[in-house]
This record gives structure tokens, C-alpha cells and sequence, in this order.
């Protein structure tokens, strides 16, 4: 007597599911760690380390290598964590470097004197 | 809201890319705009206190559009922060976002030229950085525009009804 497979449909639709949530977690920290780029020489730094940790995952997700995945978002997001705080400790650095300087000119600011009469 | 069962929430690509650049975006043009919107405030501070010939008129313009930017940049944080848990109501304020975004380019790319062409006799270096200035910052508002379209598309609507109803 022939056998018929039936699928079971609760699996597909959690194993889509969560391929669905890798997806989006990958959009997510992909356009984090290129954002992270813009952001001075530490976001360069790892926003660049981040992608390149990041290749592959497209293919991982897409044949369902789930630990592969999971391994490399989690190095991508960690570096696209690490970058951001250091670019936003460096650019509050400079930040406060720019205002200590130029309120240090402001005060040392004397309006030009103006041209003594000649009396006429 | 669509999660996993671990109820992590799955959204469309674009409602994903355009709140991180939001979130981004947001938080630098809030932080910049308070920090040089003081800055511009203190300068129109000590020039009344030591009133030099002529005020440069351009600081209230500066004041003015840093004023914008911090208050831009709030309302984009808020509306990434509510795109990302697929709201409506964080959709509709980031759409607007994006409009007025690509509006306060345009205004800046226009006040610059009309400074420029304002003069008597307009030289031909000031016509060219006039020109220059109005096209890039019409280049600069492109994405804002394309982020403003994808936000009121299809996907990004039926997305956030279906994830609270």
C-alpha cells in the first residue's frame, strides 16, 4: 500500500517563521554597520569589520544554516556595538574640544577700537 | 505584531532600514542641533553684549535651522522607535519626517543661493557656488524622498495594520 508523507504544518511555518526573523534581524545590523561607517575612524574601523564578519549570511540564512547564522550576526552586531560607542565617546571628545576653543576666543574677543576723531 | 516564537518581530526590509538610519540619523541631528543651537544662541548672546558694526544675520538663520534639526531629529527617533514595533502612528510621524527632512534641504540650498545672488552685482564664482549649492543639497534630499515613498507604500502600510490588529 503506497504511504503519503504529510507534512507537518505547524514545523514549516515556525522553521519560515524564524527564517523570516533572520532575515530581518540581517537588515537590521547590516544598515547598522554600514550607518556605523559614517560615524569618524572607530566607526569605519569596525562598521567595515562588522560587514566583512557579516558575509556569507545571506546564503547561511537562505539554506537554513542556522548556527552559522546566529554566530556570525551575533560578531556583526557585537562590533557594530562596540564601534558605536567608542565613534560617540570620540565625537563628544571633539566636541567638547571645539567648545573649549572657541570660548576660549570669544573671551579673549575685544571689539575693534574705533578711529579717533580728528576733530572736524 | 508578527513574532517568532521567541517573540522577536519580523518586519518588511524597508520598515527595518529606514528606522536604523532613523535612529541614527535622529540621534546625530538632535545631539548637534542642541549643542550648536546653544552655541548660536551664546553668540547672539555676546553679540548684544559687545555690540560689534554690523550683526551677521546669517547667526539667526543658523539659530533658526539648528532649532529645525534638533526638533527633526526628535520626531525621528520617536517615529523609528514606533516603526520598529510596527505602530501606525510611528509610521505616519516618520513619513513626515522625511518630507519636512527634504523640505529644511531644499529651504537651506535656497537661502544659500538667495545669499549669494542677493549682492548688487552678482559675480560669476557666486552664481556658480549658487547653482552648486541649490544642486546638492536637491541631491542631498533624494533619499529622504525615496524613504518618504517607501514609508507610504504598500508593504510598510499593510505591515503596521496587520501587526495591531
Amino acid at each position: 500500500m503506497a504511504t503519503t508523507d504529510i507534512p507537518d504544518l505547524h514545523a514549516l511555518a515556525a522553521r519560515q517563521r524564524s527564517q523570516a526573523v533572520a532575515w530581518t534581524q540581517r537588515d537590521v545590523w547590516l544598515t547598522a554597520a554600514f550607518m556605523t561607517l559614517l560615524l569618524g575612524p572607530f566607526g569605519v574601523l569596525f562598521g567595515a569589520a562588522s560587514l566583512i564578519s557579516m558575509r556569507g549570511l545571506r546564503r547561511a540564512i537562505s539554506e537554513e544554516q542556522t548556527e552559522i547564522s546566529a554566530r556570525r550576526l551575533r560578531r556583526g552586531r557585537l562590533l557594530v556595538l562596540v564601534g558605536l560607542g567608542l565613534s560617540v565617546c570620540l565625537n563628544l571628545a571633539m566636541l567638547v574640544r571645539f567648545y573649549m576653543t572657541y570660548s576660549a576666543m570669544a573671551a579673549e574677543f575685544r571689539p575693534p577700537a574705533q578711529e579717533a576723531s580728528d576733530g572736524n | 505584531m508578527v513574532t517568532d516564537a521567541a517573540g522577536r518581530s519580523i518586519r518588511p526590509r524597508p520598515a527595518s532600514v529606514i528606522a536604523v538610519v532613523w535612529l541614527y540619523l535622529g540621534g546625530s541631528w538632535a545631539f548637534m542641533g542642541i549643542v550648536m543651537g546653544w552655541l548660536s544662541t551664546a553668540m547672539l548672546g555676546f553679540l548684544h553684549v559687545r555690540p560689534l558694526a554690523e550683526v551677521p544675520s546669517d547667526i539667526t538663520f543658523l539659530w533658526c535651522w539648528f532649532l529645525a534639526i534638533t526638533a527633526v531629529g526628535a520626531a525621528g527617533i520617536r517615529g523609528a522607535l514606533g516603526l520598529l514595533k510596527l505602530k501606525a502612528s510611528g509610521r505616519a510621524l516618520l513619513e513626515k519626517v522625511n518630507w519636512l527632512s527634504a523640505g529644511l534641504f531644499a529651504t537651506f540650498g535656497f537661502y544659500s543661493a538667495h545669499s549669494l545672488l542677493s549682492s548688487q552685482w552678482t559675480t560669476d564664482t557666486e552664481l556658480k557656488l549658487a547653482i552648486y549649492s541649490v544642486f546638492w543639497t536637491g541631491i542631498s534630499s533624494v533619499p529622504f524622498l525615496w524613504m518618504g515613498k517607501a514609508l507610504r507604500g504598500r508593504e510598510v502600510r499593510n505591515a503596521c495594520d496587520a501587526a495591531h490588529d
